[in-house]
């Protein structure tokens, strides 16, 4: 068994939490941390239960391509991001791409996340239309 | 086991003596992983001995957060299902549990191995061995020495520690206990009762040491005058339903039953860690919840202070504190204490029935003609669909093993029926006794369940657990008058007690059948009660909202057929299922005509799950509906909290 | 956070504190506990006003009224704070002019707040010594939005209630990483570490780091939507975002998502968003990666990987390494703490936070270099911009107000046990146990007019599109206003939510809808 400490998904709280986890990987739940800057223990359902959708048997488990008859099928990585690059280079014209490619970031990402997705839009697609959804 | 063995250990040989544990079995020792104190295998951080306590209580390791209890698997037609008591690779020793938490573990052994023996808890217990470590300093909220279940350790450990500067004290509690001393015997010298004194003054000293000392030798009288306090509505304003401070209780033992599926045709039943302070814990299907979030918060504290121990005999509520620790709105349950014993001496209620009764509960091992343990279904085909009335469905059907109908007993209220793939729900058994070659159910379309088996056919495959629960008595109607009190798909449970009074006229009196529906055509049994009929000392009589050219029917509520009986009223059982609200009124109404409470029967079928008073949602003050009813008399309903 | 404890009087403004922030509501009961007064400002009679020790039941979108009323009866009844105005704030007489005529009567007049809780208001702010506001999305999401925030912060500036602790207007963070979001740039006005695009030094710094780069004021998610909806926009890639629920005219957001030649979602799930996707990348969820997320209080903390990614899916940021490679970008990061060192090095308020210094405790920025201790408390002393700036904010409507046609305001938010578009929480058995659903409040009045019954399905109309939701009778809301989460695709509050936008920022204004409402 181990107990792996790390921070909540959910809100901006930013509570500490462990994730106990079986000797066959299984997640069997929570453990509050007491001594944490912020939740000193305290949780909401959110923290307590909200890493159950983890293993949910509709979880993407691989890339996915639209096809002809408008259905997706499944897809290599390789494959797939040779897509992605295909589309997004065919979307960029001269020198800013500003207008022609938008580029959506969340808050469920991680900061170096949001980085590179500020580094990709700008210094790769050149382009400056890059949000996230603060205003929601 | 004999005579209690007194061991001294020296605290620098401690480390070595945990290692040799170590080889045979995994031993489980306090971490100051990060931040804070956690059980983890030894060795995979540093062991600490400066800690209050244990962040979750040593229970996660024997009922675990999540088990897996079976998986199933579609083949073409078939289903083979594989019950999973998960067994630990190697056995678990747990270092440094404290007092409340060796309570603690008492109490869920008492509760999850007996009546109906848990399977999970079982496996795990038995490969779990338990050492206490007692502590010398008390947490913020720690109240262990209050209610009776400290300092020290004296239940539910196999070996008891208490430190006593260079050495510890190292007393057996089991035999599992005895033999681990034994097995790094080297390291152990025994000693007399002379270090025993040392001990209870070591206690002594620890208990005076306590911030938080209560008086709680009259709580339950206390707690009898402030049912409807002032104070719970406040702190049910503030609760905000994490769950956390049954997460963290030492003896919350409620789980619920989810479905995960891999695929549409296969997948695993397990079962988490649920609370009674969720706001949905008791909701049915049909959206009615019993308890409103001033009942849930309350009961909670009652259920702690006063139902567990009223049923088991144990405290239910080990002085940890954690609850208190846990809670992001600070509900306390010191405070609430606190408060109870200040209502109840300047603002005390009068003690409502339910405050003063006592019901009967009839605690006794139950034996399980189940195959594969308690929460594992056995198969059945279904053999016949029949729609009984436009909402209602009769479905049909037989086990695949011919032995369980051969061995088949009818001793029970309800079935648990498994949908697989979509989960379990308890149905009524509306058959005789007699009937043991095929199971008979009827529904109605109103959950996630219900809406897949009422789309199932002949040939479908389901799962059934059971009989479960008490039973309406038929020996004891005999000679009596009965009358019959059911409207719409609640006549299905009377039917277990209308067959063998057909069969049997000449064992009764006169018995009248008062059926009731909105309409004539939403009544079940239509056919039947014609037939029944026959009986010429059995009359059915109909209570219909719209008149019906099919039967000469009452237009109006069941009720006002009750004064036109002419009936011997004291020599009447009254045998009544609906809701309770419909409950009260025609009990009301029967009392009136000169009815014993105790005459009238009644089902609560309230929101059961696992039939066998372990998973709580069920639980009504300290009965499980499960298992303690759902048939009940009036009187024992009447005695029982308002929440069902 | 530990900030809120310590404060004596607690305004809470449109922040459901309890439901969506619940370890920050923790704080608030602490300081309650301690003797401190709270009092609330919102449409909807919230759990936190069971605790209240005043409450203003306001009209939706109409903050701006009574924030400019208490700043004119402070001012009135000469509770300002002059020796904070003359030391650290400037155009302080323009201020004042501008809120001559705001009278508590006029606010009442739109606010339908009475004019006396108004003063009762205006005057405990004023008098005590360590008076805090937080806000939410309930003040932001509304054609006035920015105004009421920088209406805010004139009424905390004319009180001194700024840069001390337990004082200040504090917004709370809705998602997880929302303020990390912001701090890397995640935004079309600003590279990371709010530096301005167009500043030359910030020029210079990301060319020496990025090599050449876009440096216009881009496009925010709005004006994306639109720019896709008139045929200009080509290519969009969208990273864990469901604007389909998310964001406000779900009929335009499917509009805009169907016309887009090429869309790229990547996501856990296959959101509402993603099934209009040409190629979905599956993403690893949080339990399943490394990084740093950063909270409502500034602090960077870490998470860990728990489990290994479920099936063939990858983090997040491995997948767009992958991209910036194929799109011809040279990139040498090998794990997120590499990241994190190139973050050390663009930005200063990142500057020293490492993932190596918080391992154990996250660290509050502004954090400018390795010995750096983190700042828990912004503005002591003396303003980012050197002195505080008051501003002049008029209220004017903009946006949905009641028609006879549309003769209800909906307000939208979220319920405790949900999160955003329960893209995750809905597959939490728990969780979905209590909110299995959508619905639609209604206070019984109201209910009673129009015939509807607890639990029954009723049609929520606005001139976007209409919705049919169970109604859940209660008095917790006001009167001719009714409140939709957000959550549940079958109920989507956003296909009733319109264009109105924040004219400053942009910001939808979801929280102010004109509807009708009858039985289905």
């Amino acid at each position: 068994m181990k107990r792996v400490e790390t921070t909540c998904g959910y809100c901006g709280c930013g509570c500490g939490i462990y994730v106990n986890v079986a000797d066959d990987d299984t997640i069997l739940g929570i453990t509050p941390s007491y001594n944490h800057i912020v939740s000193k223990g305290k949780l909401c359902s959110k923290g307590w239960h909200g890493y159950a959708f983890v293993r949910d048997s509709r979880r993407l488990t691989s890339p996915l391509i639209r096809q002809e008859d408008g259905t997706f099928r499944k897809a290599s990585w390789d494959e797939a991001l040779e897509r992605v690059a295909e589309g997004l280079r065919g979307a960029m014209m001269g020198e800013d791409n500003t207008d022609r490619i938008g580029v959506i970031s969340s808050a469920r990402c991680t900061n170096e996340e949001n980085y590179l997705m500020a580094k990709l839009a700008r210094a790769g697609l050149k382009t400056s239309s890059v949000d996230h959804c603060a205003r929601l | 086991m004999e005579g209690n063995k007194l061991y001294t250990l020296k605290r620098e040989n401690l480390d070595q003596v945990l290692n040799i544990w170590n080889k045979k079995s995994s031993v489980y020792v306090p971490v100051g992983q990060g931040k804070d104190i956690n059980l983890m295998p030894l060795g995979e951080a540093e062991r600490t001995e400066d800690y209050i306590n244990l962040t979750l209580p040593v229970k996660e390791m024997i009922f675990e957060q999540k088990e897996n209890l079976f998986k199933w698997k579609r083949n073409e037609q078939e289903i083979e299902v594989d019950s999973l008591a998960h067994q630990h690779r190697k056995d678990r020793i747990l270092y440094g549990v404290r007092a409340c938490d060796t309570y603690g573990v008492a109490y869920t052994d008492r509760f999850f191995l007996q009546e109906f023996p848990d399977p999970n808890y079982q496996s795990r217990r038995s490969q779990t061995t338990i050492i206490a470590v007692n502590c010398l300093e008390a947490g913020q909220h720690c109240f262990c020495t209050s209610v009776g279940t400290g300092v020290f350790s004296t239940i539910g450990h196999d070996l008891a520690f208490t430190p006593m500067g260079s050495y510890f004290l190292v007393e057996a509690g089991t035999d599992k206990g005895q033999a681990l001393v034994s097995e790094a015997g080297t390291f152990f010298n025994e000693t007399d009762d002379n270090i025993l004194k040392k001990k209870n003054a070591l206690k002594e000293k620890t208990e005076e040491s306590f911030p938080l000392k209560m008086d709680l030798t009259n709580l339950w009288e206390d707690m009898s005058k402030t049912f409807n306090a002032a104070f719970w509505t406040d702190e049910a304003n503030a609760c905000i339903g994490c769950t956390g401070c049954t997460n963290v209780c030492p003896t919350c033992t409620c789980f619920n039953v989810v479905e995960e599926n891999s695929d549409l045709n296969q997948g695993q039943r397990v079962r988490y860690w649920d609370s009674c302070q969720s706001d949905h814990f008791t909701r049915n299907a049909e959206h009615h919840n019993p308890r409103d979030s001033v009942s849930r918060v309350r009961y909670r504290i009652y259920d702690k202070l006063k139902y567990i121990e009223e049923r088991f005999g144990f405290k239910g509520c080990s002085g940890c504190g954690r609850c208190t620790d846990v809670c992001p709105t600070y509900i306390s349950i010191i405070d609430i204490i606190a408060s109870t014993q200040k209502a109840a001496k300047e603002n005390p209620e009068p003690p409502a029935i339910h405050q003063t009764t006592a019901i009967r509960h009839e605690i006794k091992d139950r034996e399980l003609k189940s195959l594969k343990g308690l929460y594992t279904p056995d198969i059945a085909t279904i053999t016949r669909v029949k729609q009984e009335t436009p909402e209602i469905k009769r479905i049909f059907m037989k086990y695949d093993d011919p032995d369980l109908h051969k061995n088949y007993e009818y001793k029970g209220q309800f079935f648990q029926v498994t949908v697989f793939g979509e989960g379990e729900v308890p149905l009524s058994i509306p058959f005789g006794p007699d009937q043991t070659d095929e199971l008979v159910f009827d529904f109605k379309n109103v959950g996630s369940v219900t809406n897949v088996l009422y789309q199932m056919k002949e040939g479908d495959k389901v799962g059934l657990r059971g009989p479960y629960g008490r039973a309406f008595p038929y020996d004891i109607l005999k000679g009596r008058n009965l009358i019959f009190i059911g409207s719409g798909v609640a006549m299905a449970p009377l039917r277990t007690v209308i067959e063998p009074v057909v069969k049997h006229p000449n064992d009764f009196n006169q018995v009248i059948i008062l059926a009731s529906a909105l309409r004539y055509e939403k009544l079940i049994y239509k056919d039947e009660m014609k037939e029944w009929e026959k009986n010429k000392n059995l009359t059915v009589k109909y209570a219909l909202k719209d008149p019906s050219d099919e039967v000469d029917a009452h237009v109006g509520y069941v009720n006002d057929l009750l004064p036109e009986l002419d009936l011997d009223w004291s020599n009447t059982t009254a045998l009544v299922c609906a809701s309770p609200r419909r409950i009260k009124k025609v009990a009301r109404d029967l009392m009136d005509l000169g009815m014993k409470p105790s005459d009238i029967l009644v089902t609560l079928e309230t929101h059961m799950r696992c039939g066998a008073g372990k998973c709580g949602h069920c639980k009504v003050g300290s009965h499980y509906m499960c298992v303690d009813g759902p048939v009940f008399n009036y009187e024992e309903m009447m005695a029982l909290p308002p929440e069902y | 956070m530990d900030d809120i404890s310590g404060a004596e009087l607690i305004l809470v403004i449109g922040s459901n504190t309890t439901e969506q922030h619940p370890l920050a509501s923790t704080r608030i009961f602490e300081a309650l506990e301690k003797g401190a007064e709270l009092y609330v400002v919102d449409p909807r009679r919230i759990r936190l006003t069971d605790f209240a020790h005043a409450y203003a039941a306001i009209e939706p979108g109409t903050n701006l009224p009574m924030i400019n009323a208490m700043i004119h009866v402070i001012i009135k009844d000469n509770l300002v704070d002059r020796d904070f105005i003359k030391k650290r704030t400037e155009n302080y007489e323009e201020m004042k002019k501008s809120v001559e005529n705001c009278t508590p009567e006029w606010a009442e007049s739109i606010s339908k707040v009475p004019a006396d809780t108004i003063r009762q208001f205006a005057h405990k702010y004023a008098t005590t010594d360590k008076a805090m506001i937080l806000f939410t999305m309930g003040v932001t999401q509304q054609t006035t939005g920015v105004k009421s925030i920088r209406a805010l912060a004139n009424l905390a500036m004319i009180t001194g209630h700024v840069g001390r602790p337990s004082t200040g207007i504090n917004p709370l963070r809705g998602q997880n990483n929302v303020q990390g979001a912001g701090d890397m740039a995640a935004l079309p006005d600003f590279l990371p570490g709010y530096q301005r695009p167009e500043w030359q030094q910030t020029k210079d710094r990301f060319t020496k780091i990025w090599g050449d780069f876009s440096c216009l004021r881009g496009r925010n998610i709005i004006e994306m939507f639109n720019l896709m909806d008139e045929g200009i926009m080509k290519a969009a890639y969208i990273v864990g975002e469901n604007p389909i629920l998310s964001d406000p005219d779900q009929n335009h957001t499917i509009h805009c998502l169907e016309k887009i030649p090429f869309l790229v979602v990547q996501d856990i799930f296959l959101t509402e968003t993603a099934e209009y996707a040409d190629v979905v990348l599956p993403a690893a969820s949080f339990l399943e990666r490394e990084g740093t997320y950063t909270n409502t209080d500034r602090r960077v903390q870490m998470i860990h990987k728990v489990i290994e990614p479920v099936g063939d899916s990858k983090p997040d940021w491995e997948i767009m390494i992958e991209i910036m490679k194929r799109v011809g970008m040279d990139v040498k990061y090998q794990c997120p703490s590499d990241i994190m060192d190139e973050i050390n090095e663009a930005t200063e308020i990142y500057g020293g936070i490492t993932h190596e210094r918080i391992h154990d405790v996250g660290i509050q920025w502004p954090c400018p270099d390795k010995e750096h201790p983190g700042t828990p408390i912004l503005h002591v002393g003396e303003f980012k911009r050197g002195k505080g700036l008051f501003t002049v904010n008029d209220f004017e409507f903009i946006g949905d107000q009641r028609t006879d046609e549309y003769p209800y305001l909906l307000t939208t938010g979220r319920v405790t046990h949900q999160y955003h578009t329960g893209t995750m929480t809905r597959k939490v058995w728990t969780l979905a146990r209590e909110y299995p659903h959508g619905f639609v409040e209604i206070h019984p009045k109201d209910a009673e007019n129009l015939g509807i019954k607890n639990h029954q399905p009723v049609k929520i109309t606005s001139a976007r599109g209409s919705i049919v939701a169970p109604a859940l009778i209660t008095d917790r809301i006001n009167e001719k206003t009714l409140f939709v989460p957000f959550h549940f695709s079958e109920s989507p509050a956003n296909r009733l939510t319109g264009q109105n936008l924040d004219p400053i920022i942009n910001i939808p204004a979801l929280k102010v809808s004109a509807v009708r409402i009858e039985v289905e």
